[in-house]
């Protein structure tokens, strides 16, 4: 009876229309996952003799210098990136949640590079950070210091391309703050608007306690794009010079494409995902701890 | 009803669709995406048969190094298919992702029939058994005798048995031309007849610094306008920098390459710190971020556009430099050198089978027109390619040197494409990880101050660590 109704009802319909997702899924998400975590176990090159190798592809991922250096570098991107990322988004959503006249106007200045590709994104900052024809040097030139050659020095490559993330990130987060922003009842800031509450203390007290649902998707989403940044890189530095702005997933994409150790590369691929879960699974924890009910 | 009824098949057509792109129909529908079907009305239900069954569909990959070479490639295949009756579905992938692409094919068991392979990396896939082995077909096809040295060096593997084989077909080569801009130099004072020729009037160093130096141009407040030349400094993959070294008597390998053994002798040294000072001593060389490295500007764009006076580079610039409006003209290189005996490089792509085709008979005779004077003729003429046999330098080559693209004592200079030797690397394994290794200690010596020596030492270590994974220690 049951079995009939579901055929014949509602539930039967729902089915049918999730059946594109499902297959989607599972033949383009679930299939490969199951397959990269099984390949990660082999020495798999692309070739049809492949063997076992066991947890190999893991434990030379911990003894590999270059390994370490692309983890250094990507903790390096993120720790710089997600912190400006967080901070002056929440600031520039505060700003244009105002009533101001152009106000959105400039909430669409803000969020245009969102909307710029990637790759272009990488080009016109390569432009800008161009040792002698950019715009970055010219400036800097203004005031009298002379700029160093961006993108092919070693201690400024990466802070090159976390220039430009940031640039091409920034307005998109500062949309999400500012549709959280705009769920926060007025009623709170009328209220303390009676109390005469200056604004530091209606932001620490009223907007950032609210906003901490939104901070924390915008939080996890940003570490997670951090750690998986590599478009721009390939554009703007090719990871380079010597390795200098390479990051995980670039070397990862190196090791399954260029070299060909597939194995080695599902294994990497594996490592960044638990190090992700760890990370949004710590963050959620002390989302939850420090909560105010 | 009717509404749901609707949806359910709207569903089902997205399902169709989305897993469309996953089908393997013999290549055809994974490869239309992104492929480019030559011009043809061929009968595509012919396909897939072989033999003398009737006519098939081949597929040919390569890569796109100019648009200059698109027509006469889509014209040299149209008339294959014309004479032939076979269809060709041509797949054009960017040289950035050629490799990683083709092995994934392979892979997939979907590579196409014939393709481009770069010579260096021709040993890695004949390990991996994925190409077919032509010697018998050059042996009887072929006259073996007239290719120029760097083909036959570039053509020939030697396997571990010592027996040779043949496994790409060349149909050209490619070698390091010094382009100059000769309205810059006529005005530091250069004229075209004083540029050397021949080898006994090659520049020294120290004369070759000077003039670079009086070329270099300045601005009011010192600042460099026009800078003197570019891309010695090029990638170890290319051709000036090998050039320079192994003329100054470098040699990093063993004889028979399966040993890193000379990447920190004195030549090398030299070489690579006079590239340098050129940049960082005498500033008459762009800072690399304005050119190849993480590119702005090509190097060619900057000479291009006037921004460098001259510009060592492989002589496939030809075509591109002809779409600009810069007089320029071609002379020798210097000599980095005191001891310097210059050595010419060439090497260019070359065509191969693909082991598990299902129409070896049709990919051969296909493989044997594209490695014809009559797909070869029209590629050369457009200034990408030069010829790849001794004959054609006799005479030949004086017809395809049209007076607008290539400049006026490039006749002058052709004995460097027939006296040339392939690179180094060309017989290298393991090459995607050999060029990460020598590219990150050479990035980290020219654009980041590191010890030349230390570098060098370790990138022979690393080399021969990567070496020895396929020939053993």
């Amino acid at each position: 009876m049951k079995r009939r109704k579901f055929f014949s009802g509602d539930g039967w319909w729902g089915f049918v229309f999730l059946l594109p997702v499902m297959i989607g899924f599972l033949v383009f998400i679930a299939y490969p996952m199951i397959e990269s975590f099984r390949l990660s176990f082999t020495d798999y090159a692309m070739r049809e003799d492949y063997q076992y190798v066991g947890l190999n592809n893991y434990i030379t991922a911990f003894t590999d210098d270059t390994a370490r250096t692309v983890l250094k570098n990507t903790i390096i991107f993120t720790l710089c990136s997600v912190p400006v990322l967080i901070i002056v988004p929440v600031f520039l959503a505060c700003a244009l949640n105002q009533k101001l006249k152009g106000v959105r106007f400039f909430r669409a200045v803000y969020f245009v590079p969102t909307m710029i590709s990637m790759v272009a994104t990488g080009i016109i900052w390569q432009w800008m950070f161009n040792a002698e024809f950019g715009i970055v040097n010219y400036f800097l030139e203004q005031i009298g210091i002379t700029g160093p050659s961006w993108l092919t020095s070693k201690p400024w490559a990466l802070i090159a391309v976390i220039v430009a993330n940031i640039w091409k990130t920034l307005g998109y987060n500062m949309m999400l703050f500012l549709a959280g922003l705009q769920n926060v009842p007025s009623m709170y800031y009328e209220a303390a608007a009676l109390d005469g509450v200056n604004m530091w203390t209606k932001f620490t007290k009223i907007t950032w306690p609210l906003l901490k649902p939104t901070t924390l998707f915008v939080t996890i989403m940003t570490i997670s794009s951090s750690f998986q940044v590599f478009d721009t890189i390939v554009v703007m530095t090719s990871g380079g010079p010597a390795r200098s702005s390479s990051v995980l997933v670039h070397y990862i994409y190196q090791c399954a494409f260029k070299f060909y150790d597939m194995g080695y590369a599902c294994a990497l691929g594996w490592l960044l995902a638990i190090f992700i879960i760890i990370i949004t699974a710590v963050q959620f924890r002390a989302n939850s701890r420090f909560s105010i009910d | 009803m009717k509404k749901k009824l609707l949806a359910a098949v709207l569903c089902l057509s997205m399902v169709m669709t989305l897993l469309g792109g996953c089908g393997s129909g013999g290549g055809e529908d994974a490869a239309e995406s992104e492929e480019t079907e030559a011009a043809s009305d061929t009968d595509s239900d012919a396909a897939e048969t072989s033999g003398d069954e009737g006519p098939v569909e081949l597929g040919l990959m390569l890569w796109e190094a100019s648009e200059a070479e698109t027509e006469p490639i889509d014209n040299g295949i149209a008339n294959y298919e014309a004479a032939s009756g076979n269809t060709v579905v041509k797949s054009t992938v960017p040289w950035s992702e050629y490799h990683g692409r083709l092995r994934t094919l392979m892979a997939a068991g979907e590579a196409p029939d014939v393709f481009w392979l770069n010579p260096e990396y021709q040993i890695d896939f004949i390990l991996d058994g994925q190409l077919c082995d032509l010697t018998e077909l050059v042996q009887t096809e072929y006259n073996w005798d007239d290719f120029i040295p760097a083909s036959q060096q570039k053509m020939m593997y030697t396997d571990q048995n010592g027996e040779s084989h043949i496994y790409g077909i060349d149909v050209c080569d490619v070698g390091t031309m010094f382009f100059y801009n000769v309205d810059m130099f006529e005005a530091a004072g250069y004229s075209q007849d004083s540029m050397p020729l021949t080898e006994e009037e090659m520049w020294t160093w120290e004369e070759f610094v000077e003039i670079m130096q009086n070329v270099t141009q300045y601005d009011e407040n010192g600042e460099v306008t026009v800078y003197g030349t570019t891309n010695f400094e090029e990638a170890m993959s290319l051709y000036s920098t090998l050039e320079m070294l192994t003329s100054a008597g470098a040699n990093w390998f063993n004889d028979d390459f399966t040993e890193a053994v000379g990447m920190t002798s004195e030549p090398t040294i030299e070489v690579l710190s006079k590239i340098k000072s050129l940049r960082t001593e005498y500033g008459v060389a762009p800072d690399p971020n304005v050119i190849g490295v993480s590119t702005n500007l090509s190097a060619i764009q900057q000479f291009a556009n006037e921004q460098v006076a001259s510009i060592y580079i492989g002589s496939y610039s030809l075509c591109e430099l002809a779409t600009y409006d810069v007089n320029y003209d071609v002379c020798l290189p210097p000599m980095i050198t005191d001891d310097y005996d210059y050595s010419p490089i060439c090497s260019a792509n070359l065509y191969y089978v693909w082991a598990n085709t299902e129409h070896y008979d049709e990919a051969t005779e296909f493989l044997k027109y594209l490695t014809s004077d009559d797909f070869g003729v029209p590629l050369y003429e457009a200034g990408l390619w030069m010829p790849n046999k001794l004959s054609a330098y006799d005479e030949a080559v004086y017809e395809y040197m049209d007076g607008d693209i290539y400049p006026e004592h490039w006749d002058d200079l052709l004995w460097r494409f027939t006296e040339a030797d392939c690179r180094w690397f060309d017989h290298m394994v393991n090459t995607e990880q050999v060029y990460d290794v020598t590219q990150y200690y050479l990035e980290d010596y020219f654009y980041n101050d590191a010890d030349l020596e230390e570098s060098l030492s370790s990138m022979q270590e690393e080399v021969n660590s990567l070496l020895s994974e396929v020939y053993g220690s």
